[in-house]
């Protein structure tokens, strides 16, 4: 009875993904192409770069994203936390590395405020402070990006009402027990959230190994990473480069998986016995106010930086080094965004059909699918995730050229939703399959079917995670670009296709007001999906407040009062 | 990112001078234009024609964008621009459809702007449709002979393939109170940046505002600029290339960061210039300085240059490839695009600043008139000769043995 | 080791739970706190251990206004860990992440290694729970849970002891038996002890029970 639905569902995601999959990798049994990859110079040296960057830069953002949850929780702010990540959630990869590339370069904004008086430098100097050999600028560029979106993956995650109530208690218990706040979160609430957090992880750990965009401003040239590589030869005209360039992509995605699985075995188990077996207390820094949430500051204030510089960057004209301020202004670059506006329309309307189906496939998977289904037929589904997005979108393309639908509005829906769907798949999952199971019987012992108890009781109550969800979906859709090149066939101008066009002309003016386009989009969409998903105002308790007149009459009207006779008012 | 194929043309020196006359009673297969042309641009009217095109300068598009009105007023065609960062992505589309079996008038590409070793790609696979180039009516006034260029591109015939659009030769320009002097050869460059170290980059190849750099420096030191001119050969590349490597080894330790890395593409090395980390940027636009002069984004003091004795310099062209479904709305853009009026407006340099292809000798007087512009600041004052490009076929070779040499954090 | 509580006032800015509760507690004893549901029950409890601000996120913390002396020292400035004072819930609440012999191991005070895992054994025996040690606490029965909570809590050698309804989920054959077993044990630790409920068969001490509810508290007899 209940089969046909998921399965249905599961052949409609299943058979494009496949088939994607099975076009892009098909370019893996090719001889030549792996061998001409081994020979290749750069090869090695890239491969350990994108290693080392990948692997450096999740592991940071992991260790950041611990620190500021372990402050939120026990400092309890983790609702304003929450509500800071979107802008920074919202901020195109790109334009945020452009922006941080145009605060550390030699000619940078840092350099400029302080020469020439304190560094005497009337020129910039020749240090490595971006597109360093060592990737150092990428790995910080990768963490700084990546920690809001496991923070907000983590902070779903304790959007679940009984888990959120449990962990708070069980954190009390730790510290009467004698454990200080932080300890306490480390070995009580930590080793519970983290397993939860593997989904994220894996789609930062594969984003930080196979990102392009990123790397080519401010990852290392000379050889760049093995993503950019791959990149670059699956654009090359030659078939044989694209070869080697499917074989670099197929190198990647083992990397992904390979890192994925070490990741598991690292021994976090038994670090948790080891501080068991010492049974130390943790210190209890200053009245447990550990760090006055310095790190949550420094994240605030280099987005801060970023978001100044690329505004900065807009609208300057001529500004040689070691002017702190651009000689000319001018906004030639936001009058060509205002002439380009046409393909906002174009843009808002992709992104919001793509992420509306991606949340309909994804609540009728997680409404209808058995478990078992779920678990074991994620990896299909996080496969966009994984995948190189250069090597994916061959694929997709051959799928549409086989299907004869490239260059139509249909092709370019369906690539997008395909996109869209783990997105949106990651962080519904939680709190839709933790609502509570009891409702749904209340309500049918009430006589309510089904449609009634979904669309009165439990949509409803998930409100905020379905709006965020598709606010997330929205988010990517917006920010793809070889999906809509390729399927597209080019009729079809995105934003993020017109900045990307323009960025390849090298105008830093043009390329920040574009990235100020690129920016506004998504976060228009979070802060429609705040708005949606706000919580209810119930009037508050009649006479909240009883003047402490102790008055029993009152008492009796109001839930909790403590009338004492006798006492005094 | 691989800024495409934008401005690389070609123009032969030597080979040519010999088979001129040859080349230029026009490929096999041409047929005069006459009344064949009125009934193309009747079946043009009402066409859509997709435009595939570089997309990375906003005069550029501003220009296409002047075409598409042109274009509607006169023909009743649509033009319509999609924006490309790189003519391989085209190749490859066209080669995908074709390897899917799609025939002709089933493809997405209409118009495709290329050159170079894209458009030697699409020739061997039979990629571009029957040869029209000489069939334009407007073809007549193109400078067969004095840009010998127009019918080779990368010392690769045309065949009528593709029909030419404008010129591009390798320029440098700089900021005259920074570089009072600038160098007019590779071993003047040398000299400066051995006095100045770490103020001189170029692009790291195979970006091909670096390659051309390389090949450049090729063509100033190889021994046999004829070997150059043939397609390539293991055997040659050896005796051909070894002075090249010689001067890069000397070069790279007096480059930006030691010579261990280079910046992206030529607009990475414009906007450091702008900034005043690199003394010099190289560009294939001569006009490209004053326009960033004109748009504000460069000091009026930066001027251009090119190398006494000539720099590298090519055609760029639009071509159509087998399954066009708009041809006819295809040729009529060509021709249009060859007309006196668009290629005036182009080689304005408050439109675009791109050099003419056509012979202003042969035009009658009223259209000669349109080129006359002002020169602006930043333009190159005296043009240098252009010298030709090296055979299609030596490219990835010398990519490839830089990348080797050079490419791999030494 | 007296536990004396002094609450002037109980409440937030929107309203007062309770008034002027005033009691104290003899080590080894257990005194019973009861009332309707609502009352304040629960929060005197967690403003003796001093888990006040741990409602819900939203909305206001509990303030106590008042003094809380554990052998004569007052305990508000201090912050949790370092009260010394045990908590027990409804809920066993034992950590799922952990063995049943790492729930244990985590209560033990800092120590030797080998001393602490003795000590953890000999609590499992005390329990009755000889050999559970490896297991996950999911899968021990209601009771089994309890007892280990309350071995959990007495391992940490605390100071004072409060119970918020621990027996409330056990059935009535388990509870009496359990029951026994946490009074024996506070007896034999010697420490003070609060206990909430509002069952009257809970009741350890029939003369020491205090009554919250819209009449007031009554003023236990202090000895």
């Amino acid at each position: 009875m209940r089969w046909p639905l998921p399965a249905a569902l599961l052949l409609l995601a299943a058979l494009p993904l496949l088939g994607a999959a099975v076009l892009s990798l098909g370019a893996l049994f090719d001889a030549d192409a792996w061998r001409a990859l081994w020979q290749d110079p750069q090869g090695p040296r890239a491969l350990a770069l994108s290693l080392w960057t990948g692997l450096a830069s999740t592991i940071l953002a992991w260790w950041a994203t611990r620190s500021l949850l372990a402050q939120g929780f026990v400092q309890r702010r983790l609702a304003r936390v929450l509500r800071g990540l979107p802008p920074m959630l919202a901020t195109p990869h790109a334009a945020f590395a452009i922006g941080l590339v145009f605060l550390l370069a030699p000619s940078g904004w840092v350099l400029r405020a302080v020469s020439p008086w304190l560094t005497g430098l009337g020129s910039p100097p020749p240090w490595p402070t971006t597109q360093d050999p060592w990737g150092l600028g990428l790995i910080a560029a990768l963490a700084l990006k990546e920690t809001p979106f496991l923070l907000w993956t983590a902070a779903t995650q304790m959007q679940r009402d009984d888990v959120r109530r449990r962990w708070r208690a069980e954190h009390d218990l730790a510290q009467t027990l004698g454990y200080a706040p932080r300890r306490a979160f480390d070995l009580v609430v930590w080793p519970q959230l983290a397993p939860r957090l593997i989904g994220p992880l894996v789609a930062v750990l594969a984003y930080g190994l196979t990102v392009v965009d990123m790397a080519l401003v401010i990852g290392p040239a000379s050889p760049p990473t093995l993503a950019v590589l791959a990149w670059q030869w699956l654009l090359d005209a030659d078939p044989a480069a694209n070869a080697q360039g499917a074989a670099a992509g197929g190198v990647l995605a083992l990397a992904v998986a390979v890192s994925v699985a070490l990741w598991r075995l690292v021994p976090a188990r038994a670090a948790l016995c080891a501080r068991l077996d010492t049974g130390a207390r943790g210190r209890l820094a200053a009245a447990s106010r550990c760090g006055r949430g310095w790190g949550g500051a420094l994240l605030i204030a280099v987005y801060g930086a970023v978001f100044a510089a690329l505004a900065l960057g807009s609208v300057a004209g001529v500004w040689p080094f070691p002017d702190l301020w651009p000689e000319t202004l001018s906004t030639r670059a936001w009058a060509s965004v205002w002439a380009g506006r046409g393909t906002v329309l174009t843009t808002l309307g992709l992104a919001a059909a793509s992420a509306a189906l991606a949340l309909a496939w994804s609540v009728a998977w997680l409404e209808t699918a058995p478990r078992r289904w779920n678990a074991g037929l994620r990896p299909l589904l996080y496969l966009p995730l994984v995948t190189p997005a250069v090597l994916w979108v061959v694929g997709l393309y051959g799928a549409a050229l086989w299907l004869r639908i490239e260059g139509r509005w249909p092709a370019l829906l369906a690539a997008h939703t395909l996109m869209a769907m783990p997105y949106v798949l990651l962080a519904l999952e939680p709190a839709y399959l933790g609502f509570d199971p009891r409702h749904r019987a209340v309500s049918s012992s009430l006589g309510h079917g089904r449609a009634r108890f979904l669309l009165l009781v439990k949509w409803p109550l998930l409100r905020r995670a379905l709006a965020a969800s598709a606010a997330v979906g929205f988010a990517v859709s917006v920010a793809q670009y070889l999906p809509t090149l390729y399927l597209g066939a080019g009729r079809w101008s995105t934003v993020t296709t017109e900045a990307v066009s323009l960025a390849a002309g090298g105008q830093r003016s043009l390329t920040s007001a574009y990235a100020g386009l690129q920016f506004a989009l998504p976060l228009l969409g979070f802060a429609l999906a705040a708005w949606v998903g706000r919580p209810r105002r119930f009037a508050p308790p009649p006479g909240a407040a009883d003047g402490g007149t102790g008055d029993p009459a009152r008492a009796r009207a109001g839930p909790a009062r403590a009338g004492v006779p006798g006492s005094a008012p | 990112m691989n800024p495409c194929l934008p401005l690389l043309t070609r123009r032969r020196l030597f080979a040519l001078l010999g088979s001129g006359a040859a080349l230029s009673a026009g490929p096999a297969g041409a047929q005069a234009p006459g009344a064949d042309w009125a009934a193309v641009e009747a079946a043009a009217r009402g066409q859509t024609v997709h435009f595939n095109a570089w997309a990375g300068s906003e005069q550029i598009n501003a220009y296409i964008q002047w075409v598409a009105g042109e274009l509607q007023q006169r023909h009743g065609v649509k033009l319509r621009h999609v924006k490309i960062n790189d003519a391989a992505d085209v190749v490859k589309r066209v080669r995908a459809e074709k390897a899917a079996g799609r025939g002709a008038a089933e493809g997405t590409v209409d118009l495709v702007w290329i050159n170079g070793e894209n458009f030697a790609a699409m020739k061997r696979e039979g990629l571009l449709g029957p040869p029209f180039a000489p069939s334009l009516p407007n073809f007549r006034y193109v400078d067969t002979v004095g840009k010998p260029t127009t019918l080779e591109d990368f010392s690769v015939p045309t065949d009528g393939l593709e029909s030419p659009w404008g010129m591009a030769q390798l320029t440098f320009f700089a900021d005259s109170r920074r570089l009072p002097q600038p160098p007019q050869n590779t071993a003047e460059l040398l000299a400066l940046a051995r006095q100045q170290p770490g103020r001189i980059s170029y692009p790291r190849p195979p970006a091909f505002h670096g390659t051309t750099f390389v090949k450049q420096v090729l063509l100033e030191h190889t021994p046999e600029v004829a070997a150059l001119a043939r397609p390539h050969s293991a055997e040659a590349f050896a005796a051909v290339t070894t002075p090249l490597w010689r001067y890069l080894d000397a070069l790279h330790p007096h480059l930006w960061r030691g010579g261990r890395q280079f910046p992206q593409n030529a607009g990475a090395v414009r906007q450091m210039m702008a900034d005043g980390e690199l003394l010099l940027a190289l560009t294939f636009n001569p006009n490209e300085a004053a326009n960033e002069i004109a748009a504000r984004r460069l000091p009026a003091t930066v001027t251009s240059w090119q190398f006494a004795r000539g720099t590298i310099g090519n055609t760029h062209f639009v071509a159509i490839p087998y399954n066009a479904p708009a041809r006819a709305g295809a040729l009529v853009t060509a021709n249009f695009l060859l007309s006196p009026q668009a290629q005036a407006r182009k080689a304005d340099i408050t439109h675009w600043g791109d050099p003419t292809v056509l012979d202003l000798a042969r035009l009658p007087a009223p259209e000669r008139a349109l080129f006359q512009s002002t020169p602006l600041p930043g333009a190159v004052s005296r043009t240098a000769p252009a010298l030709p490009e090296p055979h299609a076929s030596w490219v990835e070779p010398v990519e490839k043995e830089w990348i080797r040499r050079y490419g791999s954090g030494g | 080791m007296t536990l004396r509580v002094d609450i002037i006032a109980l409440g937030n800015t929107q309203r007062t739970l309770l008034r002027g509760l005033r009691f104290e507690v003899p080590p080894g004893t257990v005194l019973t706190l009861m009332g309707p549901s609502g009352c304040g029950k629960s929060s005197v409890l967690a403003a003796i251990a001093g888990t006040l601000d741990s409602g819900a996120e939203d909305a206001e913390p509990l303030r106590l206004d008042g003094s809380i002396r554990l052998n004569g020292v007052d305990l508000g400035p201090r912050p949790t860990a370092r009260r010394g004072v045990g908590l027990l819930f409804q809920d066993a609440l034992l950590f799922p992440h952990l063995t049943v012999a790492e729930n244990l191991l985590f209560a033990v005070p800092p120590g030797a290694r080998a001393s602490r895992r003795a000590r953890v054994q000999q609590a499992l025996q005390d329990a009755g729970l000889a050999g559970f040690g490896d297991r996950d606490p999911a899968t021990l029965s209601g009771g089994q849970q309890a007892r280990v909570a309350v071995m959990r809590a007495l391992l940490a050698q605390p100071r004072a002891l409060l119970l918020d309804e621990p027996f409330s989920k056990l059935d009535t054959a388990l509870r009496s038996h359990f029951r026994a077993f946490v009074f024996d044990h506070i007896q034999a630790h010697g420490i003070p002890a609060v206990l909430v409920t509002h069952d009257r068969a809970d009741v350890a001490d029939p003369a020491r029970v205090l009554e919250l509810a819209g009449g007031g508290p009554y003023h236990a007899p202090t000895r």
